[in-house]
């Protein structure tokens, strides 16, 4: 178990710089998931800490320990491969065992290990066979087997549910999970999938073009996302814009509703910009309160809710109504929104 | 996987191409079984008393058996000399994803052995090595350490990268990483290397000639002292050419079922 710090890394392949001036810090214990679209550095920053990949400044530290430099036998840190990476030529048994070995760990001591990784993950019956006779799910159970036996001081886990089929990729969210709250350990996460870095993390950093756009709590980074791109990204369907003028706490939008907002600071000159409104907080407009007239696009009924898609003039949102609420496409619905959850970017698309 | 059915055809057709390539070997196999007046008989006799007589004469009366050993000597020593540096050099040039000395190296195979020959001659002469095993052994790695080097790239590329990097966070140093994770997925590659090198060593004629000596003759230089100036023995040089051909078709029927490739299978995502 340990901390873990980022400072100041940057990485660049000659003119193309893949990461820049990243910082940040990892609790002991902490469950911590890198998340964004790809090529946004996420796996890059990842193996930057496993010690799989240099770069040209800043400096990495596990614990106290900078480890500039530590190859990644050193580095006591366990990774977890999208592809699993078992060696075929080895038993389970063998493949769980080969880094307590290449660390002359006593056999008895290996021993109890393995069989301890395999009660928790049960894969104790496949333990003498081949990687090939096992199924994938199997596999991705091996590949985190192998890093627990380790009992390293970082995990590290490179998109290792994209090779599973849906529902597997929910049966091991879980037991990564229970894993985490059982061993209590330091865990790195890389993943393009916001789902998933909500369910599992304790904090997330959200990542865009090789620069950090936001960190914090799942709840932070859904409530008070400081850019809109963190605001579309986190939540699903993510949050709806519509161009706006915003003065002061109203903003007036492109058919001329006024909506007012939750501003972040208080600025009264007037800025054009956009509003942002999560799905979720929109509902059907009272009769005699305020609203917007929308024109309903196309319906997707989910039994416990109805996913809308509705055009406020140009913009187009998506609103999640109550199951029982069907709209028919081209359906004239009147909107409210949710006081306090309309929030306002500037043109820079930051949060204001 | 294409499942197309067979055409009645191809069976003969296989037949027929088989016997065109293999007539010279049935030919010189044959000839090695007739007698001096039978083996230059015009038309030639197809049925014939066979003879062990050049055979005898094959090892009875000159080296040959020998020589045969020689050549096991420089060919074995050869190849796996060659085996030992390709190897790692073919890991180092895939991970690295470096082309150029692997360019480097084919030149060296594909430049005329002749180009070698004189300056070898007068190297190995001056160190005093001309007429050795080491010489001769050293020189055929020219030949087999490429060939195996080229041979074996295609494989360590096909090796997924992780388990190399899966290898370094499970604490080993490159060295460990080759022998205990990458040698066993590559084990298909490493048969044909080593076939393809022992085959080529075992038939080089040109470095062998100039470089070896009386007791390090190889069979392939040997089997030309029975084309003499006015007349050539048919019959021994076929026996001598029977016998060198032996060797690699043993060693390729007998390894063969290791060719089988797919032990990669399960390592990821399959």
């Amino acid at each position: 178990m340990s901390t873990v710090h980022v400072r100041n890394v940057k990485k660049s392949y000659s003119d193309l710089t893949v990461i820049e001036d990243l910082s940040f810090d990892i609790h002991d214990g902490e469950f911590m998931v890198f998340v964004g679209p790809s090529g946004c550095g996420k796996s890059t920053l990842l193996r930057m800490i496993a010690g799989l990949e240099s770069f040209q400044g800043g400096e990495v530290a596990i614990g106290e320990r900078v480890v500039n430099g530590v190859p990644a036998r050193d580095r006591n840190i366990a990774m977890v491969f999208q592809d699993y990476a078992l060696y075929p030529h080895m038993t389970i048994r063998d493949n769980m065992s080969f880094g307590l070995k290449m660390r002359k760990t006593p056999t008895a001591e290996i021993e109890r290990r393995v069989a301890a990784a395999a009660e928790i993950l049960q894969i104790g019956h496949l333990l003498d066979r081949k990687p090939r006779a096992l199924s994938g799910g199997q596999r991705q159970r091996v590949a985190m087997g192998r890093a627990i036996v380790r009992e390293p001081d970082v995990f590290l886990f490179d998109e290792p549910l994209s090779n599973l089929d849906a529902k597997l990729r929910v049966e091991v969210r879980t037991e990564i999970k229970r894993l985490h709250a059982r061993l209590g350990a330091t865990m790195i996460y890389v993943t393009h999938d916001q789902v998933e870095a909500m369910t599992m993390a304790d904090r997330i950093v959200v990542l865009k073009g090789g620069a950090v756009e936001q960190i914090g709590t799942p709840q932070e980074l859904y409530r008070e996302p400081r850019t809109r791109f963190v605001a579309g990204f986190i939540g699903s369907p993510g949050m709806n814009f519509a161009p706006a003028r915003i003065e002061g706490d109203v903003a007036t939008l492109v058919t001329g509703d006024r909506v007012p907002v939750r501003r972040l600071s208080s600025g009264t000159r007037a800025v054009q910009g956009e509003i942002g409104i999560r799905p979720e907080h929109v509902q059907l407009a009272d009769p005699h309160g305020p609203g917007v007239e929308t024109l309903v696009d196309v319906v997707e009924p989910l039994g416990a809710d109805t996913l809308v898609a509705v055009r406020l003039g140009e913009a187009q949102l998506m609103v999640r109504l109550p199951g029982e609420i069907i709209p028919a496409e081209g359906d004239r619905l009147r909107l409210s929104f949710t006081p306090g959850a309309t929030m306002a970017f500037d043109a820079q698309g930051l949060r204001i | 996987m294409s499942d197309t059915p067979r055409s009645r055809w191809s069976t003969p057709v296989f037949t027929i191409g088989a016997l065109l390539f293999m007539s010279p070997i049935l030919w010189m196999a044959l000839s090695s079984l007739k007698s001096p007046q039978e083996v230059t008989a015009y038309p030639p006799k197809l049925l014939f008393t066979p003879t062990a007589a050049n055979y005898a004469e094959l090892f009875g009366r000159t080296d040959f058996l020998h020589n045969t050993f020689n050549s096991f000597v420089v060919a074995g020593a050869s190849t796996l000399l060659g085996l030992v540096i390709a190897i790692p050099a073919a890991f180092a040039i895939s991970w690295h994803r470096m082309v150029w000395p692997a360019t480097v190296s084919l030149f060296a195979r594909m430049a005329p052995g002749t180009l070698f020959l004189l300056p070898w001659f007068i190297m190995f002469s001056k160190l005093g090595m001309a007429g050795g095993y080491t010489a001769l052994i050293l020189a055929h790695a020219v030949i087999t350490m490429p060939l195996a080097l080229w041979i074996l790239l295609p494989y360590l590329d096909a090796t997924p990268r992780e388990i190399v990097e899966s290898g370094q966070i499970d604490g080993c140093r490159s060295g460990t990483i080759l022998i205990r994770l990458v040698l066993p997925m590559i084990y298909p590659g490493i048969v044909v290397a080593t076939i393809m090198s022992f085959v080529f060593s075992w038939n080089y004629f040109l470095f062998a000639l100039a470089l070896s000596g009386f007791d390090t003759k190889t069979a392939i230089v040997a089997s030309f002292n029975f084309i003499g100036e006015g007349t050539t023995n048919w019959g021994a040089l076929m026996a001598a050419a029977t016998v060198i051909a032996l060797p690699p078709l043993v060693l390729t029927f007998t390894v063969q079922r290791w060719l089988v490739s797919g032990l990669s299978f399960g390592a990821v995502k399959g």
